[in-house]
């Protein structure tokens, strides 16, 4: 019967997608000629997407391409509500193409603002990696940080959420509640894994967001994550009650130095894992995990040569810290990353970028990104 | 003790280890909403004195390139400003004055 409930919402999710869309586009036709009114409400839509492909030398004569992905993501407004899809194509391992719903959510413009969210989120307010430095078009380098994605959570859930920016003072308070299903538990390996719709157990996931631009006007922003889960593994198991805690503490500054002709971007985020003890494939250990990132990119946006000012110099520093014990097919590892990018526009870069790992191998990428 | 108390007081303990994470949430959740309501405002006298072109170059710069204003129709800038505010959760004052100067192209 849950799953019914869970079906059932995704299934209404789906239907005021595909309603909403052609309907859409033809009151937008209508608006333009009407000076953009359409009773009962003004109507808005607009396709967007974005685009990536490259290649990773590891090696004499080892050269590879990675497989190229493109995502579409329909938007759409009327009046207070907002409604917005993305679906997502790429070719697996194994090089058959796969097709599937990247996020599908619609909102509801509170005022002062506040909103409310429902549906299925692209990636959680969790930190900031995954939810606004993702996509390619946007992170300077190939790579993302290492373990970033090792957190269920950073994969995007199914849920409701309210979020809001006030100001306290001469500073912004950013703040974010959600309620979702929560991540999965892989119990042959302790490691947690994407949220499903149809969720795996009657536990939801509660989590807060809290960040603070100290200053209004600069657009310097500290943020505090919480999430917390009863249960991840499955009904039935002996895992359905192994409790999750996670923290995150993250930090992003985007500052114009004059001094140095152009832009610094400094961005950091620290990941804390704490799964409540069980065992897995007959071995107990805490499994408590980290992450974290550094990154630092300069753009000599001012400078006379247009070459140059296009150009972007970026660098991170990114670890992971797998539990001891734990059989995760990973190691403890850190990543070192350099990489120079060239922005073509503001919506579409081709990236040169070397990593350098303790434990998995150097490798040179080319990628190419872009906003479509 | 009144005639059924036991049963509450053990529906009320089953409850509360049913709900124990919700409640937790929304107490958190419910004081430190209290707390941004009572304390915070929907605008600051500081942003009320700045151009929504100055927030433009520096909201949108804060994650990506900043667009220009010509790339999209006012209709888009309006639908973009609501995609916007999903990722970077931005205040009225700065969605109010970023889409009108992107607008005014």
């Amino acid at each position: 019967m849950k799953h019914g409930y869970s079906h059932l919402a995704g299934t209404l999710l789906v239907a005021l997608g595909v309603c909403f869309s052609p309907l859409s586009r033809s009151m937008a036709q209508s608006s333009t000629s009407s000076d953009n009114t359409f009773s009962p409400g003004v109507t808005k839509d607009l396709l967007v997407g974005d685009f990536d492909f490259g290649a990773s030398f590891t090696g004499k004569n080892n050269l590879q391409y990675d497989a190229p992905a493109v995502s579409l993501i329909n938007l759409y407004r009327m009046n207070n509500f907002f409604f917005q899809a993305a679906i997502g194509g790429e070719f697996d391992d194994n090089g058959n193409p796969s097709i599937g719903v990247k996020f599908m959510n619609i909102n509801y413009l509170l005022g002062k603002g506040w909103e409310l969210r429902a549906g299925q989120f692209d990636a959680m307010p969790f930190g900031r990696f995954p939810r606004t430095f993702d996509p390619s078009w946007i992170w300077p380098l190939e790579g993302t940080p290492k373990g970033m994605y090792a957190l269920g959570l950073t994969n995007g859930d199914f849920g409701v959420m309210l979020q809001g920016a006030q100001y306290l003072g001469n500073s912004v308070l950013r703040s974010f509640f959600y309620i979702t299903n929560g991540p999965t538990l892989d119990s042959s390996t302790g490691l947690i894994g994407a949220p499903i719709i149809a969720d795996n157990n009657k536990y939801k996931m509660y989590g807060v967001r809290f960040s603070l631009s100290p200053y209004a006007l600069s657009n310097l922003e500290i943020g505090v994550n919480a999430a917390y889960t009863r249960g991840v593994g499955d009904t039935g198991t002996a895992f359905a009650r192994v409790p999750l805690t996670m923290w995150a503490f993250d930090f992003n500054y985007a500052p114009t130095v004059e001094s140095l002709d152009g832009f610094l971007r400094l961005r950091g985020q620290l990941n804390l894992v704490d799964l409540g003890n069980a065992t897995y494939s007959g071995v107990n250990y805490k499994n408590n995990s980290s992450t974290y990132f550094a990154m630092v990119a300069y753009q000599p946006s001012m400078a006379d040569s247009p070459f140059i000012s296009k150009l972007m110099f970026s660098t991170m520093l990114s670890h992971i810290q797998v539990p001891t014990g734990a059989d995760w097919g990973r190691p403890t590892d850190t990543q070192y990353d350099l990489g120079v990018t060239y922005w073509f526009n503001w919506r579409t870069n081709l990236k040169f970028n070397y990593s350098l790992t303790q434990h998995e191998g150097n490798a040179f990428y080319i990628h190419l990104g872009i906003q479509i | 003790m009144k005639p059924g108390g036991n049963k509450m007081k053990i529906i009320m303990k089953k409850f509360i280890s049913r709900f124990r994470g919700m409640l937790f949430f929304l107490v958190i959740s419910g004081f430190a909403m209290a707390v941004a309501i009572s304390a915070c405002s929907t605008t600051s006298p500081v942003v009320k004195n700045v151009s929504g072109a100055q927030l433009w170059a520096m909201k949108c710069q804060s994650c990506h390139n900043a667009p220009p204003p010509n790339q999209f129709s006012p209709q888009q800038w309006d639908v973009i400003i609501a995609h916007m505010k999903t990722y970077a959760n931005l205040t009225q004052p700065e969605q109010d004055k970023i889409v009108a100067f992107l607008k005014q192209r």
